[in-house]
């Protein structure tokens, strides 16, 4: 007698619509990252025409730092299935790959001129920004910003 | 012979009869044998009981026994009827009562003082606090990391090695 016959018609039926209503709470669980590189500069414009100013609300968590302006050089939004890893492009030195941990906790791989350089692991919600951030030439920085979107 | 011919005997013996019932079972006895020895059992077995009967006696007169009783009645009927107001029935409520939710409130308080944890004071040395698990598979690279709680956001702040040493980089020299 197989083990299904066993079990109780009721207990089948209710194992069933459990696996049913589970499925798209699952891919609902299935968050998404906006990633964006930031050129911080204390000059009044990006040296590059299509750079953007960075949003006003963004721009504000940054006031902690020393520069006046920043710039949007690239943005980008990726979902991240559990621990399935994104490699994303974000300039020609620049490259990351982002890899969900689950409880909103995720790990971010940087390449900067191909050379691996730093593996962070950080929680990342709505609300709490993750920056990564770096100098560069004429006293400006360049700066990751990963933070969940809806 | 039926139950209610065995039952008339029984009340015979105990002088339960009518003086007519009781001249009737006398004749019906005289005739019948069988009943006379059932009488003689019943007889048996009623002297048996009288005599082996264990008496017992109190110790103490039956009229001040019941002088006992009637004194205790006598009391409680006496006692104020409770108004629900005197001190011994507020202290029974309140262990009634108070004690189980009491018992109840501490446990509350204990599962919400563990499940909530007291908003961080805001403070410059939490700002530059160290954050955010860090690993560095460079060795050429440096980084310093701390957390705002202000602007709710984890800094990673990436440095060439060789850069400080030359210029010195400080967590200083990044913020403002």
């Amino acid at each position: 007698m197989s083990s299904m016959m066993l079990m109780p018609r009721w207990l089948v039926l209710c194992l069933c619509f459990g696996f049913v209503a589970a499925a798209p709470l699952a891919q609902a669980a299935e968050p998404k990252l906006e990633v964006q590189l930031v050129w911080g500069t204390n000059d009044p414009g990006s040296p590059n025409a299509d750079h953007k100013p960075l949003d006003s609300v963004t721009a504000k968590k940054l006031r902690i730092f020393k520069w006046k302006n920043y710039f949007t050089v690239n943005r980008e939004i990726v979902s991240l299935p559990h621990r399935v890893p994104r490699k994303l492009r974000l300039s020609d030195q620049c490259e990351i790959e982002l890899k969900n941990l689950g409880n909103q906790r995720y790990e971010v791989d940087i390449w900067g001129e191909g050379k691996h350089v730093k593996k962070i692991k950080e929680k990342v919600t709505k609300e709490d920004l993750l920056t990564i951030a770096g100098d560069d030439k004429n006293d400006c920085a360049w700066f990751i910003l990963v933070k969940e979107v809806e | 012979m039926n139950l209610n011919q065995q039952l008339k005997l029984q009340a015979f013996l105990d002088n339960e009869l009518s003086s007519r019932e009781a001249k009737e079972v006398a004749q019906w006895m005289e005739q019948d044998a069988e009943a006379r020895q059932l009488f003689t059992e019943l007889s048996h077995t009623r002297a048996a009981l009288h005599q082996n009967e264990l008496e017992v006696k109190l110790p103490e007169s039956r009229e001040f026994f019941w002088s006992k009783i009637e004194r205790d009645i006598r009391l409680q009927s006496q006692q104020p009827v409770s108004t629900g107001f005197s001190p011994d029935a507020i202290l029974a409520w309140l262990y009634r009562h108070l004690v189980p939710a009491s018992a109840v409130a501490l446990v509350a308080i204990f599962a919400i003082f563990l499940a909530t944890k007291p908003a961080p004071v805001k403070t410059v040395a939490m700002e530059t606090m160290s954050y955010g698990e860090v690993e560095t598979l460079n060795e050429e690279m440096g980084s310093i990391s701390f957390r705002s709680e202000s602007e709710r956001m984890t800094v990673i702040y990436l440095y060439n090695r060789a850069d400080d040493s030359e210029a010195g980089v400080s967590n200083d020299g990044l913020i403002q």
